[in-house]
Order: C-alpha cells, then structure tokens, then sequence
C-alpha cells in the first residue's frame, strides 16, 4: 500500500494523502509540516526527497513567457541574464598538471583556453561544452592521481625495504 | 494493513536548514587543504612514504611539478627558500593561482581579474611559461 501523508495547511490537519493526491491537491511550500506513519514527530515538506517535485508546483505556470532559450539549459539562461561564463577550471588544471599528470592537465588547461573566446563569440554551447570537458580531464586527473599514489608508495617502500 | 496510525500532534516541525552547497565545498576543500597539509608537515618525501610522479617515473624526466612534494614540506617547515629551490615555478606560481581561484569564487567582485585570467592568451602564456619551465629545468638541473 502506498504511503499515506498527513499535512497541516493553514492551520489545519488534513490527511490522509498519497503523493499523487498531494501533488493534485497543490499549495504545498517547503515549511509546509508533513508527517507520515513511521516518523517520531511532524517535518517539514523540504526534508522529505519525495517532495522535492510537489513543493511550489502547486498551481500550473503560466505557459505565457515563451523563453528563448532551451528550458533546462542553465548556461543559456545565464547568458539571457547576462552572467559570467562558465568556470574555466583553471587553477585546478594548473594543480593537476603540477601535482601528478601533466599530460591529462595539458588537455584540461586547453579545454579551458576555450571557454571564454566562445563565450565570446556568442556560442554559448560550445563554452560549456568547453567548460564541463576541461572540468573531466581535471577529474581524470586526480582520479588517476588518487589511484597511483598507493601503489606508488608500496612500490617504494618495497624496493627500500628490498 | 492496519488502520492507519493517526499523527502526533504538532507542536511546530523543525526545519532543516542545509548548508549552501558553495559553503559545503568550501569547508570540504579546507579541510582537505589541512590534512594535506598536517601530511607534508609531519612526513618527509625524502622519507620514501609519499608518491611518486608518474612522469619522472615513466620518462625519467622531471615533470613540471617534480619537487611539490619537497617544497610543500620545506614551505610548511618554514623554509622558503630550499622550497623555491625544489620548484621554482610552483613557488613563483601560488599568488597568481590565490588570485585565480578568489576570481573564481567571486566572478561578480573580481570581474575585471576574472576577465584576465580565464582569458585565452591568458591561459595560453600560463601553458607555455609551464612547458618552457620544464624544458629549462631538464635541460640545466640545479
């Protein structure tokens, strides 16, 4: 059986409901209180995951303002807002590439002279998508950093030892 | 199933307030940035304890960042210039990659620096000054 949720709205206890009832039945705010058969005492809707869709979706948008950007494209929102560009990850390519690999932190810092010349140029696309690479490649990295440090220090301690 | 069990009654629900995600990772990467530190203070990389450079041990060549290791432990051990000697470049380095990294963070108050460093010929120069560094430091070892 599906779970039941009781509410208080506007000072008032209402309940049982499932999700799919809350969600039809809307008006719900994260500090709305909240409480199901299995918690101590009553929460708030932001501390539960599964409201996460329902908290502010109460009445349906207004489909009026077309935007012009793709919905869900944060960076193009940002660039309708006139923001800054998406983060070079700079200092962490310089970090990789002085601290272990060099080879993997030479590619990010060139994904990252990227970004802002196709910022630059109107092509925002291509500045994320310049951006998100650069932020890979410093993952990659470290990763491969974090992985090599353990052998490399039993390999070492094996041949002093040796 | 049970006839459902009726709620508690409220006296008034807490709400958790999470920290920004900005701030979360900012607390992550100093406590990071201090047990690395506590780690190059207290250990020696001449010790044989900490990692080799991948580099240095595929190619036998001293990468750009070959002597971070030693010069973070001189650094913290108060030694600036044996540090320097080390890794000239990373020492050289630390207040341009500080002042990145603030740009970073506050893109709307350092702008005007943010503009610089995240530029292309910018980051360019940065590149060559790091592969000339290498080239020089193999070619004549201190």
């Amino acid at each position: 059986m599906e779970r039941q949720y009781w509410i208080i709205q506007d000072g008032i206890q209402a309940g049982p409901y499932t999700l799919g009832q809350l969600a039809q039945r809307g008006g719900l705010t994260p500090d709305t209180p909240v409480w199901y058969d299995g918690l101590a005492d009553w929460t708030v809707a932001s501390n539960l995951p599964e409201f996460a869709g329902l908290i502010g979706g109460a009445a349906p948008r207004p489909a009026a303002q077309a935007p012009s950007y793709a919905p869900g494209d944060p960076y193009a929102r940002a660039a309708a807002d006139g923001q800054t560009p998406p983060p070079t990850y700079l200092v962490w390519a310089i970090l990789a590439t002085v601290c272990c690999c060099v080879l993997t932190g030479i590619v990010a810092i060139i994904y990252a002279s990227k970004v802002t010349p196709a910022w630059q140029r109107g092509d925002y696309a291509a500045a994320r998508a310049a951006s998100e690479k650069a932020g890979w490649w410093v993952i990659i990295s470290f990763v491969g950093g974090l992985i090599w440090a353990p052998f490399s220090v039993l390999f070492s301690m094996m041949s002093n030892t040796l | 199933m049970s006839p459902a069990a009726s709620p508690p009654p409220y006296r008034g629900a807490v709400r958790r307030r999470p920290w920004p995600p900005r701030r979360r990772a900012a607390a992550v990467a100093l406590c990071v940035a201090l047990a690395v530190c506590a780690a190059y203070y207290l250990l020696d990389p001449a010790g044989g304890m900490l990692p080799r450079c991948p580099f240095k041990a595929a190619t036998g060549l001293d990468c750009p960042g070959c002597g971070a290791q030693r010069a973070l432990h001189a650094a913290l051990h108060g030694d600036l210039r044996a540090a320097a000697g080390y890794n000239l470049l990373l020492v050289a380095e630390v207040p341009v990659l500080g002042l990145m990294l603030a740009a970073e963070l506050m893109p709307r108050r350092l702008g005007r620096v943010r503009r610089v460093t995240a530029s292309r010929p910018f980051i360019l120069t940065f590149l060559a000054i790091i592969i000339l560094w290498t080239i020089y430091r193999n070619l004549c070892p201190a």
